[in-house]
């Protein structure tokens, strides 16, 4: 079963970094970043918060179009031009192409994340002339944590939409909503009246909590890092959602029609 | 005598609409037929008989509604059912931003080959399918025929014991298609089994043992190529449309037209 | 070929003309519509207010180290009153601190996640120069942005001259939003502030200070409401330059206005007390 994992992801690592797309994104990330790292307010060249919360910013939302661009179109694009037939064709299950194609996304956004990740660590240390602490890997794996929810999630959204740009638009608008408001949901339900304030509040505990794993404002302005203890909770807290998104996925997959 | 390599038995297929109250469309009811090792065996019918619905279930990309069918003894459902077979689709379907090697490659690791052997059977099926000057192209760089060729290639990666083919010479020029109908003898003097699915039935005729022919989700006749043109007194065009009852225009009377059939 | 270089110089003559003659004429248009040349103003047009607030909020933020409550949060009275104080008390020093959050955590999940983010609530003033100098950037953009909000230049203006030591740059943001709001008191005074505190130059500090006074007295005529807080600061001002100078009757008059409104007038009686003892001759 890894084996067949580790091919499909394969496949997907290799589509992905022959996709010009991919390398779009990335290098707009970067002239952004540089462009503002070149600008002075004030002669404040040392202004290292605001870049740091600036490029934080355009990471989490390119990593967040690379991650569900690519998952969103995996199994579509298969089904569309006929590669699941010859695929499934060999000794391989469903659930085997769909964790691959996940492990494939989760790699390829990873590589990304860590580029970003690299270049950040290094900037913020040459202008802040201090070796930067054990938050920056922190933030990274929080990231990237997060990033195997957001691509479970457009997975089994590929599986339930009929096209991918549907699907993208979505789980954008819906990482948009938990990512703003979902862990909020439990003082909008302290001012509702009954039943829409259990409603609200059952909703609160059932979705995933994406603030949970935005560790930026701690990264600008450098806090120490979280307790080891909570981001082994934490990165669980996010395994565990991604678990479940998968299993939901793989069982969708085995009833798919493919033609 | 030896276990069948395929086996249908009862089979029956039914694709179920969306829409509430739509009827259950059968696409094959109670096919029963057997392969056997070393045969060449011609799967005929013309659109919509339900030869396409018939290799999606031996391929496991479709569930039976009725019946069973098995590979190797092993019921179709089960992934380890494919270790042994090479399927060619009708249509080029393969990853145009990998290269040939690389999607021989990938196919290779799926079947667990090792690593010294998976790279003597890339070489020897790109020579096969004279692909070798263009192992290191990526697909989407091809042209149809060397697209088919890589799909003959992927089909033969693992050696396998059991090919199925579907419309094999599809889309493919005179000289294209003498290849395949080569490679195919010479994989069934090599001891293949070949399950083939073609509308040239001049190229059947030539290359198969036996042939079974579907009419609207029937089996209508199966049987040795020859015995078969024995008994219907033609060539194997003639057997077929006997077969599926196709009355020439010219030669309907009321009760013979399409319309009452 | 030569029909076409023709008609091309031909067009670039015409060009060129229309260029001259529509140019005064914009520039004309312009000045009359009122409309400023910013980049932000043409893009954005009013929008540009939202976005300043924002960068304002942003300037808070960083202010509290990221530590900033929600929307919800807000709403709760005495978060609101202390994270809208920033843009209007400049003296950030004066806030009381609290080291642990306003509110307890409504459940398990909300205490899991203040591990994730800043919940204590903290001065950048505690983090040192470096953490107050991440502030100025985002009143910058506020001051990019909305050039006529005089908050912006004055909370500059403070931490520019207070914290960073940078004289010169103060004066010359201050100076700016003079330009952008001409006889603001707010901005007035903070420049009267600057030169008593930084450049030692009581003089000029009393003639900043009363000018502010005087434009806030025309304020004060036209708003049903005035600005006694503003009032205030300013004739605190007022006293220490006069004080400065040794204009002890002036100051004496000074903190007369000053106790009309003074939450704490017997304070500012005994001072004027302690003036006139002091310097009985003088008056």
């Amino acid at each position: 079963m890894i084996r067949n994992i580790q091919a499909v992801a394969g496949v997907v690592l290799r589509e992905m970094l022959r996709r010009k797309d991919f390398y779009v994104v990335l290098v707009l990330s970067f002239l952004l970043v540089g462009l503002m790292a070149a600008s002075r307010f004030f002669s404040a060249d040392k202004a290292v918060a605001s870049l740091k919360d600036a490029a934080l910013l355009i990471i989490w939302i390119s990593a967040f179009v690379i991650a569900v661009t690519s998952a969103a179109r995996q199994i579509p694009a298969e089904c569309e031009s006929g590669t699941i037939f010859p695929l499934l064709a060999k000794p391989i299950t469903r659930t085997e192409v769909l964790l691959g194609k996940f492990m494939g996304c989760w790699l390829a956004c990873g590589v990304a994340l860590a580029v970003f990740y690299a270049f950040l660590t290094i900037f913020s240390a040459s202008r802040a002339h201090t070796m930067p602490g054990a938050i920056f890997f922190q933030a990274f794996w929080a990231h990237w944590i997060l990033l195997g929810l957001i691509i479970s999630l457009a997975l089994l959204g590929s599986l339930v939409f009929a096209a991918p740009s549907s699907n993208t638009t979505i789980c954008l608008v819906a990482l948009a909503g938990l990512w703003l408001l979902g862990g909020h949901l439990n003082h909008i339900a302290l001012r509702m009246t009954e039943p829409g304030s259990t409603l609200v509040y059952i909703l609160y505990y059932i979705l995933p909590h994406v603030e949970l794993f935005d560790l930026r404002r701690l990264v600008v302005h450098d806090y120490p890092a979280v307790p080891w203890l909570m981001w082994a909770a934490q990165t669980l807290y996010g395994l565990t959602y991604t678990a479940a998104l998968l299993v939901i996925g793989c069982t969708l997959f085995q009833r798919k029609s493919l033609r | 005598m030896d276990e069948p390599i395929i086996k249908i038995e009862k089979l029956r297929i039914e694709y179920r609409s969306r829409e509430l109250g739509a009827p259950v469309k059968v696409a094959v009811k109670d096919l029963s037929l057997e392969v056997h090792k070393g045969e060449v065996f011609g799967f005929l019918g013309p659109n919509g008989a339900g030869k396409t619905s018939t290799m999606n279930v031996l391929l496991g990309f479709l569930p039976p509604a009725g019946g069973r069918a098995s590979i190797f003894g092993v019921d179709v459902r089960q992934p380890i059912a494919r270790q042994r077979i090479g399927y060619l689709p009708e249509l080029t379907y393969y990853y145009k931003f990998l290269t040939a090697e690389e999607l021989l490659r990938f196919y290779g690791r799926i079947f667990n080959l090792p690593q010294a052997e998976l790279a003597r059977r890339i070489d020897a099926v790109l020579k096969l399918v004279g692909l070798e000057e263009a192992r290191g192209r990526l697909i989407k760089t091809y042209s149809k025929g060397m697209q088919q060729r890589v799909g003959l290639a992927q089909a033969l990666i693992n050696d396998p014991d059991l090919l199925i083919l579907d419309e094999p010479t599809s889309g493919l020029d005179p000289v294209g298609r003498m290849q395949v109908r080569q490679i195919i003898q010479r994989l069934h003097s090599e001891g293949k089994t070949i399950f083939y699915s073609s509308h040239e039935l001049g190229e059947v005729e030539t290359v198969c043992d036996r042939v079974a022919v579907m009419h609207k989700g029937e089996l209508k006749v199966q049987g040795k190529v020859e015995d078969l043109i024995r008994q219907f007194k033609g060539n194997l065009e003639e057997v077929f449309l006997k077969a599926i009852g196709y009355v020439p225009a010219e030669n309907q009377t009321p009760e013979s037209s399409p319309a009452n059939t | 070929m030569s029909a076409a270089l023709l008609n091309f110089g031909l067009l670039l003559t015409i060009c060129f003309c229309l260029a001259t003659w529509v140019e005064p004429r914009w520039r004309k248009y312009s000045k009359q519509a009122g409309s400023p040349a910013s980049i932000s103003t043409k893009l954005l047009g009013e929008s540009r207010r939202l976005l300043a607030g924002q960068a304002l909020i942003a300037a808070d933020k960083y202010f509290h180290l990221g530590y900033y409550p929600s929307v919800f949060e807000l709403a709760e009275k005495e978060e609101d009153q202390h994270f809208q104080g920033m843009v209007t008390q400049t003296n950030a020093a004066n806030h009381a601190e609290e080291k642990t959050h306003h509110r307890e955590p409504l459940d398990w999940l909300e205490r899991f996640s203040r591990h994730f983010h800043p919940s204590v609530h903290v001065h950048a003033d505690e983090k040192g120069e470096a953490a107050q100098r991440e502030i100025l950037p985002w009143l910058r953009i506020a001051a990019e942005l909305e050039p006529e909000n005089p908050q912006v230049y004055v909370l500059a203006g403070f931490y520019l001259r207070t914290r960073f030591n940078r004289i010169d740059d103060a004066e010359s943001f201050l100076r700016d939003g003079l330009r952008a709001n001409p006889g603001s008191p707010e901005i007035l005074l903070e420049l009267s502030k600057l030169y008593l505190d930084n450049r030692n130059d009581p003089g000029q500090s009393l003639n900043l200070a009363e000018l502010a006074w005087r434009r806030w007295l025309e304020q004060a005529q036209k708003t049903e409401e005035p600005d006694i807080f503003l009032k205030q600061q300013i004739v605190t001002q007022l006293v220490q330059a006069e004080t400065k100078l040794g204009h002890w009757r002036q100051a004496i008059r000074w903190l007369e206005e000053l106790k009309k409104h003074s939450p704490n007038p017997e304070s500012v009686a005994q001072r004027i007390e302690e003036l006139r003892r002091e310097h009985i001759h003088d008056l």
